[in-house]
């Protein structure tokens, strides 16, 4: 996995509470997790941005798609609720790019 | 609501080309299933709260829905409890369809994004798919949803939201 760049202090404690509830979240093979980024999204509002690599060798059949996207809502709904017990205003946004 | 399905097979064709799609190709079908569910709100809201006559009228009004205030109504409407100043029209609770749709169209708003503009990024095919099968799915669950109380409050919402602390 690439280093992960730590956030500000005051954000530190959100930031590893996301990163163990991201991590609590089983990953299909050929998937890793690259990065967590707290961040502004497109819009400029609060985000975080949950990037995961995809290795082409998983192929595009209709079962591995179908994973990519449960593993996107199990991510989702495990950084909500972190977001709603912190009570912090961010978008999660799940993500992937190709491995290479 | 034809250039809205016209978008999503776009999407689907370019994500699903034979051999590997170029990274182009991924992005336009990344854009292209974004546009797909903006269209559809579009002409859902022009359709319903916009006059036929003059002819003019709808696609004028279509011209003025903004990327920005679709986001903002889709952010109230992606959790379980409904904002206080729309619990008098939509209850304490979202449908989990209703909020469903609204994180796709959040997440596919901000992938367009990324797609037109991040000129670094590498997309997967398999993601990209993914995005497509998302937005297939949006379509089909808005049809079950477009009829109910809480789908006129989001739509109307599309457009008054920002003026409704008021």
């Amino acid at each position: 996995m690439a280093a992960m760049p730590l956030p500000p202090p005051a954000l530190l404690q959100q930031y590893e509470l996301v990163a163990d509830a991201v991590r609590s979240v089983p990953v299909p093979k050929g998937v890793r997790l690259r990065r967590i980024d707290f961040d502004t999204d497109s819009t400029g509002y609060p985000a975080i941005h949950i990037v995961f690599a995809v290795s082409r060798r998983l192929g595009t059949s209709a079962a591995v798609v179908r994973s990519i996207g449960n593993l996107q809502d199990a991510v989702r709904d495990a950084v909500d609720a972190v977001i709603g017990v912190l009570q912090v205003e961010r978008i999660p946004y799940v993500r992937f790019e190709d491995a290479r | 609501m034809a250039l809205a399905a016209d978008f999503l097979r776009q999407a689907r064709e370019l994500a699903t080309r034979r051999g590997r799609p170029s990274q182009i190709n991924l992005r336009r079908s990344t854009s292209a299933a974004y546009y797909a569910l903006f269209h559809l709100l579009v002409a859902e809201v022009v359709e319903r709260m916009v006059p036929a006559r003059p002819a003019a009228l709808r696609a004028r009004a279509a011209r003025s829905l903004q990327h920005s205030e679709l986001k903002e109504a889709c952010m109230d409407f992606r959790n379980p409890s409904a904002p206080q100043r729309l619990q008098s029209l939509l209850g304490a609770s979202i449908s989990s369809d209703l909020r469903t749709f609204a994180d796709t169209f959040l997440d596919l708003q901000e992938q367009r994004h990324l797609a037109d503009y991040e000129t670094t990024l590498k997309l997967s095919q398999t993601a990209v798919k993914s995005a497509v099968v998302k937005a297939e799915a949006a379509f089909a669950r808005w049809k079950t949803i477009r009829s109910t109380d809480e789908a006129n409050v989001f739509l109307a919402a599309l457009v008054f939201g920002k003026r409704w602390n008021r």
